[in-house]
């Protein structure tokens, strides 16, 4: 596969077409379940299981009954706390930590970086009992604290900073040192910024996570208000089936956020040429 | 802060403030990862249904039993199939896309997000779509077919076209991940290494063999080790997508976690269930360190 | 610029400690719709403080709704009993008692659906109802039968407001287009299967309609095990519930031959068609599903065809019905405390009370657990519920150690018939192993 990666005042070449269509090829199929997601949220109730794509009758009354019948902008407002505070604790102690284990040299560090890796290898439903015994034990139930401290620092944003840290010139840093700047200086004014693409997609992904976790904030949550909007979710589901114009209706909602996320911070992955630091 | 550089080197001096840095991230861990996974493997030595407080000491009666277990068994071969499958065709795939946003010159965060809306999508219309493509009688994949004049399939209702159906999917859903993540390691490639073999008189190909490839070896590690500590996991997919929600028909879709979920919250056997948590985390462990090994270089500057 | 981030950062985070110590004290569970009344200014503050105890249901909008309601009224008359109602999402509401337990945290009162019992009680989370509140003789007199199902050891653990059972939801206007009258539905097992043979369509080597999707999944695991097999002259267990009787006679055959070939020889079923047997019907791609009174609410307000109910047909040799029940018992820690105690059996008392229960049928579709309630004309001419009522005399529960299990394996040995071409006689011996070492383990860990 040919590399165009720099050209970007390409002329308009067959190929570059070809590059065209084969992105909204791929994009369409991405994109039909989100459609139907939006379409399905628009459906009178009786309308959703008629076989159609396309309401025949659209409707805004799900997105009425979705926002007066529950406490969804409660939910809405509990998700967003947890899911913001939690990216901007990965972002900083995920990133500090990629970075020593990729540029300092010390005894113990492969064990440590296998060790803080180990931690991915259990599934988290099986961690959920011993982490309720500890919360219920610290009074940390129904409390946002409590909803986000499984993921307040993750392995998995440790390691793709690692990765990431490792691309930056360590005779930089050396520089810097002779310069006078503090170890921790090192980290937040040389290398963090010099890896803002991994760092934007560790954001992106992180909101993510936490804005569509379930079984821990089901378990840890127990009055109606504290509740995250996927956990609210599921109370359209029950003995007799879902209500399924009405879960996708809670569902579009929920998509605003991550989607304004996900626009705030691609742009810092394409931010380009971002390694024109050596200067002098 | 200034330190006292009487008694300590220099590289002592940065391995102090390593562990210094690493404090409150360690303390993390094995607080709130470490010790629970132990408590979680150590149920795997009792018999515990979870309701009692009584968990009578089995020893390692609870693996004898899972090494006997047919559907134990069937569950790892599905999630190894998972990740065989899923896994190198993300990467490529993945790679392909990146390679196609960054060339694109119009447009770019538009396409971008559309990549990307699968994350957005809940995962129940995802599934419900998919599953309305695969549906054998009215599914435009089989009307698809029938119009190539091929024979018409049943998918997600055989037990021989189940799981590679259900892998389609996890490709689908998970590829925006990796194009993300390619991109940003594509970001991180300086153009300056380009133009330089470009004046030297490199061809496309060459760049990607020699510039491209060889510089995002940090990036295809990181993805190679999380796409399998993931696939191994697979799990909500498999809920979501599987007939009749139980990984089957007769178990050909189920998946590790999904056999540990349903034995420990479903019919109580939270012992048995530790145990499989335990050959699941050893599996993991040796797979990644393995891949560790195999596919890292150190890369030139 | 990076100052200032970092205090932002330290200030959020700070933020999310402050609100982690303080967590916000929302009002008092009102969770769907608001409630009618506000609940009366708390306890008029006369005597001593009012007992708190938690009431923990699985969340179903209708009950939910009425629960509130009722907690108001009970609260009016027992001025110092405060009732906290909280809900939890069906999928995961075992999982959410599953955690509780070993954190020591959980309900006064819950409600359980009575196939958990075994394990509830064996597990000692719940306390014997105490006799003098609750008579067992009293219990086994005004209650229905299927009740007696939760009697372990000479005690009852737990009390039901509603019971159900099964019937078949029929889609009136495909079988008027397959010139059947919907007004006189099948009254055996024989004449169901011939309808679904007239309702079937089929186009070219495509089935498009099936005539009774089989969905072991659902409901069509009951109606084999406790229906099928008494149908057919046959007990699917023996009275002590330690063996499985299924195939110890050839009724349990014959009963499982029937199932299969509505599949295997009369075509009137396809796993291919649709997700599951409610999604087909409602989707109108099968004429026929065997479910519960607690799906009326979901097909009054999805269905969009002509529909009705009718009982559950009888087989060569007898008629029975399946039913359940979700019951309410008292934790043995609320048992612990003589003051929560009594507030719970007051608030038992209440909720499985006549009063209770006619408004609760009318509210939830679920029939009164009352003998006496069940003799109320209301009810018995109500059309969607008369079907139910009929044949709620002969409807049992069936004992189960783990219904997961217990469902999977009935599930197992249908599709390996039809989709591996098993010998039916076979799948069902394999099955009933399965079931039966369940119930094994089960009955020797048992002192």
């Amino acid at each position: 596969m040919p590399s165009q990666t720099f050209a970007r005042r390409a002329p308009l070449r067959l190929s570059s077409v070809l590059i065209y269509l084969m992105l909204i090829a791929g994009g369409l199929v991405m994109v039909i379940p989100f459609v139907w997601m939006i379409a399905t949220s628009l459906k009178p109730a009786k309308e959703v299981f008629l076989g159609y794509f396309f309401p025949l009758a659209p409707t805004l009354e799900n997105y009425a009954l979705v926002l007066n019948k529950v406490p969804f902008a409660r939910w809405y407002l509990n998700s967003l706390v947890v899911a913001t505070c939690t990216t901007l604790s990965v972002a900083f102690f995920d990133s500090l930590t990629g970075f020593v284990l990729a540029k300092y040299e010390f005894p113990g560090k492969n064990v440590i970086f296998v060790f803080i890796l180990s931690t991915l290898m259990v599934p988290t439903e099986m961690l959920v009992i011993p982490w309720f015994i500890l919360s219920n034990n610290l009074n940390w139930v129904d409390s946002y604290w409590g909803i986000m401290f499984p993921g307040v620092i993750t392995a998995f944003g440790t390691f793709l900073m690692k990765q990431f840290m490792e691309g930056v010139p360590s005779e930089l840093l050396d520089a810097a040192r002779m310069d006078g700047v503090s170890e921790f200086g090192l980290f937040w004014r040389i290398a963090l910024p010099l890896v803002k693409p991994a760092l934007a997609a560790l954001c992106i992904f992180t909101f993510l996570g936490n804005w569509n976790a379930f079984l821990w904030p089901v378990i840890i949550t127990e009055k109606m208000d504290m509740r995250t909007v996927p956990v609210g979710l599921s109370f359209f589901s029950g003995e007799a089936g879902s209500s399924w114009e009405l879960i996708m209706a809670g569902a579009s909602m929920a998509t605003v956020p991550v989607l304004i996320v996900f626009l705030f911070f691609q742009r810092q992955i394409i931010k380009g040429i971002a390694l024109t630091g050596l200067k002098g | 802060m200034a330190l006292r550089s009487r008694g300590l080197t220099l590289g002592q001096r940065r391995a102090m403030w390593a562990y210094i840095f690493l404090l409150v991230p360690l303390t993390f861990f094995i607080t709130i990862r470490f010790a629970p996974t132990l408590f979680a493997m150590s149920v795997s030595l009792f018999r515990w249904d979870i309701l009692s407080p009584n968990k009578p000491w089995l020893g390692l009666k609870n693996y004898e039993a899972l090494f006997a277990d047919p559907v134990f068994w069937k569950s790892l071969s599905n999630t190894l199939m998972y990740v065989a499958l899923s896994v190198p065709a993300q990467l490529v795939i993945g790679l392909f896309f990146a390679l196609l946003l960054q060339a694109a010159a119009h447009w770019r965060g538009f396409f971008r997000a559309l990549y990307f809306v699968p994350f957005v999508t809940s995962t129940v219309a995802i599934s419900w779509v998919w599953r309305w493509i695969y549906q054998p009688a009215f599914g435009p994949l089989n009307k698809l077919l029938a119009l190539l004049g091929l024979p018409e399939q049943r998918f997600l209702a055989s037990p021989d076209q189940a799981l590679a159906s259900i892998v389609v999917t996890l490709v689908w859903q998970g590829l925006g991940f990796y194009v993300i993540i390619f991109l940003a390691g594509l970001e991180a490639i300086p153009a300056d290494f380009y133009e330089a073999a470009k004046i030297d008189g490199a061809r496309t190909w060459d760049l990607f063999r020699h510039i491209t490839l060889p510089l995002l070896n940090p990036t295809i590690v990181f993805l190679t080790v999380i796409g399998t500590i993931n696939g191994i996991q697979v799990f909500t997919q498999v809920l979501n997508m599987s007939f009749q929600g139980m990984g089957g028909p007769l178990d050909s879709t189920k998946s590790l976690v999904l056999f540990i979920y349903q034995e420990g919250f479903k019919s109580f056997k939270m012992g048995y269930a530790a145990a499989g948590t335990v050959i699941l985390f050893a599996l993991i462990l040796v797979i990644t360190i393995i891949q560790l090994r195999v596919t890292t270089r150190r890369v030139e500057y | 610029m990076k100052r200032v981030l970092f205090v932002w950062v330290a200030a959020l985070v700070l933020v999310a400690l402050m609100s982690a110590c303080a967590a916000p004290t929302p009002e008092p569970t009102k969770p769907a719709a608001p409630a009618p009344t506000q609940p009366p200014a708390a306890a008029p503050t006369t005597a001593a403080a009012p007992v708190e105890i938690e009431y923990w249901q699985y969340f179903y909008e209708s009950k939910a709704k009425l629960v509130d309601e009722l907690i108001v009224e009970f609260q009016k008359q027992n001025p110092n009993i405060k009732v906290i109602h909280t809900t939890f999402p069906y999928e995961q509401y075992n999982e959410k008692v599953a955690a509780s337990v070993p954190a020591g945290r959980g309900p006064d009162v819950i409600n359980l659906y009575y196939g958990w019992l075994p394990k509830y009680i064996d597990s000692g989370y719940l306390a014997p109802l105490p006799e003098k509140d609750f008579p067992v003789a009293a219990i086994e007199k005004d209650f229905v039968p299927m009740v007696q199902i939760a009697k372990v050891d000479g005690k009852y653990y737990a009390l039901p407001t509603a019971v159900r059972n099964l019937a078949i939801f029929y889609n009136k206007d495909l079988w008027t287009k397959a010139g059947l009258d919907p007004a006189k539905p099948p009254k055996t097992f024989d004449e169901l299967a011939e309808a679904a043979k007239k309702l079937t369509k089929v186009e070219g080597s495509k089935m498009t309609v099936a005539g009774w999707r089989v969905d072991l999944s659902n409901q069509d695991h009951n109606l084999y095990r406790e229906i099928l097999v008494r149908a057919y002259g046959g007990v699917p267990q023996s009275e002590d519930h330690k063996k499985i009787l299924w195939n110890a006679t050839p009724a349990g055959y014959e009963a499982w031959q029937f199932l299969v070939d509505l599949t295997v020889k009369h075509k009137v079923s396809d796993p291919t068609i649709g997700q599951d047997g409610p999604t087909a019907w409602l989707a109108q791609q099968a004429a026929v599903m065997v479910s519960g009174s607690f799906y009326l609410g979901t097909a009054k307000s999805k269905a969009t065809f002509n529909w009705g109910v009718f009982p559950m047909p009888a087989g060569p040799k007898a008629q029975a019905n399946f039913g359940s029940f979700w019951t309410h018992g008292i934790t043995t820690k609320a048992a612990k405390d003589p003051a929560k105690l009594a507030a719970s059996v007051k608030f038992l008392q209440f909720l499985t009370s006549a009063e209770v229960m006619k408004k609760w049928t009318p509210a939830i579709g679920e029939l009164p657990a009352r003998v006496e309630v069940l003799k109320d004309p209301t009810f018995a001419n109500d059309p969607l519920l008369a079907p139910f009522l009929q044949t709620l005399p002969v409807s049992y529960a069936s004992y189960f150690v783990d219904e997961t299990a217990d469902r999977k394996a009935l599930m197992d040995a249908y599709d390996a018939v039809i989709l591996k071409n098993a010998d039916p006689k076979k799948s069902l011996d394999e099955a009933v192993q399965k079931v039966q070492k369940l119930f094994d383990d089960y009955w020797a860990t048992k002192k």
